[in-house]
């Protein structure tokens, strides 16, 4: 793919971010499934008991908090992890990163609430099976741990998700001049935590 | 007097003193009303003095018990609903208080139900009346599913009703709701709603709203007891902290209540009970005299 230039391949654990900006069609693909966030966010905030109603037009307002935080988590991090890129361009690799990760998470979650319906319950698949543990109950909360380990492991499926995508439609292999990716240990984690603050604050009375 | 010779005749003939499911206290203090005999509705205070309270003035203690004795035993066991509205001169309540005791019944198959913990047992008005909506708007809640409702006996005897089924108990709207209190906007409505808060759906002009659900055993003495009014006005950052889980141990949310409530105020409460498998119902109002 790359005549000869000088290539580099995503590691196991880095957020393919230069496979996907590679192939100007799947990037095209990319940036308009960032939108998917308004239908996604809405489907679900509506399912949550004590959450928002289905006329409220604070939907779209929680859709832009949740941008603006990862905006404001992308300039943190790019302050923090340096890789020799600029301060903008690491900014701009981490928001790409984050929203990116954030929609196919909400799919994710989304997918579990149908899946849940599927069963006749009003929950996703995951706090179904996860219920039966000792003090598992009713979600989202802003802090608290259950609310977080079922976002982390939603986040962890989008992650995989992501990665199979790429690798059936994307570049692995991308050129040299391309950002790397932030590291997925990092990625997967500050996802779920915006996940589980926006969501447990559309539920606060 | 009369009916106090009717009941203690009725328990002589059985030849078997009451017997009460649940909270062991109030297997006492129903035995003691048992043998008053008059039905109505009591206040258990903390010096442990039983008094009388339907339209009288009481002194009022947050950590008093409140107790409804009827003039039935059921033939099968009975569920009641049991809900207060509190005025006072504080902030409006955003938040219901729930009960309902970790009991064996006939319809929970030999085990024993599960029921809130003492702090857990705030849960938002929204959640509250979500989860007691029209099957329309419905959002069933799990916590409210497992720890505050129950399996209950159907019109035809079988276990296979739920005091949170429609089928079961009519419209969950009309049963749970409190008739002339709507919940307020979410925070985050407030925070971006152009237009002002609104202020036609406020939580009306309660500061407290419990409720809870009784159980009678077939055969028993109508008589249950249910908790004293406790203010349920939750900041935003109760909320937060109250939503701590484990393994951090969860925000003392109830003691929180407790310590609001002490100088809390309420001038009057209007306690509403109803028979969800009967035809048994109750509308008692208590004034709460000033507090020495």
């Amino acid at each position: 793919m790359t005549n000869g230039a000088a290539v580099q391949h995503a590691d196991c654990l880095e957020f393919p971010v230069g496979a996907i900006v590679a192939r100007r069609g799947f990037e095209d693909f990319a940036s308009r499934f960032v939108w998917l966030a308004i239908p996604l966010e809405y489907y679900l905030l509506t399912r949550f008991t004590g959450g928002v109603e289905i006329w409220s037009l604070p939907i779209v307002f929680i859709a832009l908090l949740t941008i603006g935080m990862a905006i404001g988590i992308s300039c943190i991090m790019a302050l923090l992890i340096r890789d020799g890129a600029s301060y903008s361009a690491r900014v701009r690799i981490w928001a790409v990163t984050l929203l990116l990760q954030w929609v196919t998470s909400l799919l994710m979650l989304a997918m579990g609430y149908v899946l849940g319906r599927g069963f006749g319950e009003d929950y996703d698949l995951l706090y179904l099976v996860m219920r039966g543990l000792p003090n598992f109950g009713s979600y989202p909360w802003v802090l608290d741990p259950r609310t977080y380990t079922i976002y982390v492991l939603y986040s962890v499926a989008a992650a995989i998700f992501i990665k199979l995508v790429v690798r059936l439609f994307g570049e692995p292999d991308f050129p040299a001049d391309l950002p790397r990716g932030p590291n997925l240990v990092f990625v997967v984690p500050l996802t779920a935590a915006i996940m589980m603050v926006v969501h447990g604050l559309t539920r606060l009375s | 007097m009369r009916a106090q010779s009717i009941l203690l005749a009725v328990l002589t003939s059985l030849g078997s003193s009451p017997s009460f499911a649940g909270d062991p206290q109030d297997l006492s203090t129903c035995q003691s009303l048992a043998v008053k005999g008059q039905p109505g509705l009591y206040l258990r205070t903390s010096s442990g003095q039983l008094l009388n309270v339907n339209g009288s003035s009481v002194v009022y203690e947050p950590e008093a018990r409140l107790y409804y004795v009827g003039n039935k035993r059921p033939e099968r066991e009975a569920v009641w609903t049991v809900r207060t509205k509190t005025v006072a001169r504080s902030a409006k309540a955003n938040e219901a208080m729930l009960w309902r005791p970790g009991i064996v019944t006939e319809c929970s198959g030999g085990r024993t139900l599960e029921s809130f913990g003492r702090d857990d047992r705030f849960v938002s008005l929204q959640r509250y009346y979500q989860h007691h909506a029209p099957p329309s708007a419905r959002r069933r809640d799990d916590d409210l599913s497992r720890k505050f409702h129950m399996p209950m006996r159907n019109s035809d005897g079988q276990c296979t009703g739920r005091t949170d089924d429609p089928q079961t108990v009519g419209p969950l709207q009309e049963v749970y709701r409190f008739e002339d209190v709507n919940p307020g906007p979410l925070v985050v409505e407030r925070a971006s709603e152009p237009r002002p808060a609104r202020a036609d759906i406020v939580s009306s002009v309660y500061s407290g709203l419990t409720s809870e659900i009784a159980h009678v055993s077939s055969g028993e003495p109508t008589c249950f007891g249910f908790a004293a009014p406790l203010p349920t006005s939750a900041t935003v950052g109760t909320q937060i902290l109250g939503g701590i889980g484990w393994p951090f141990s969860r925000w003392e949310r109830y003691s929180q209540a407790l310590q609001d409530a002490q100088k809390w105020q309420p001038s009057k409460t209007i306690v509403i009970l109803r028979e969800l498998n009967g035809a048994g119902n109750g509308l008692f109002s208590i004034s709460w005299a000033p507090q020495q």
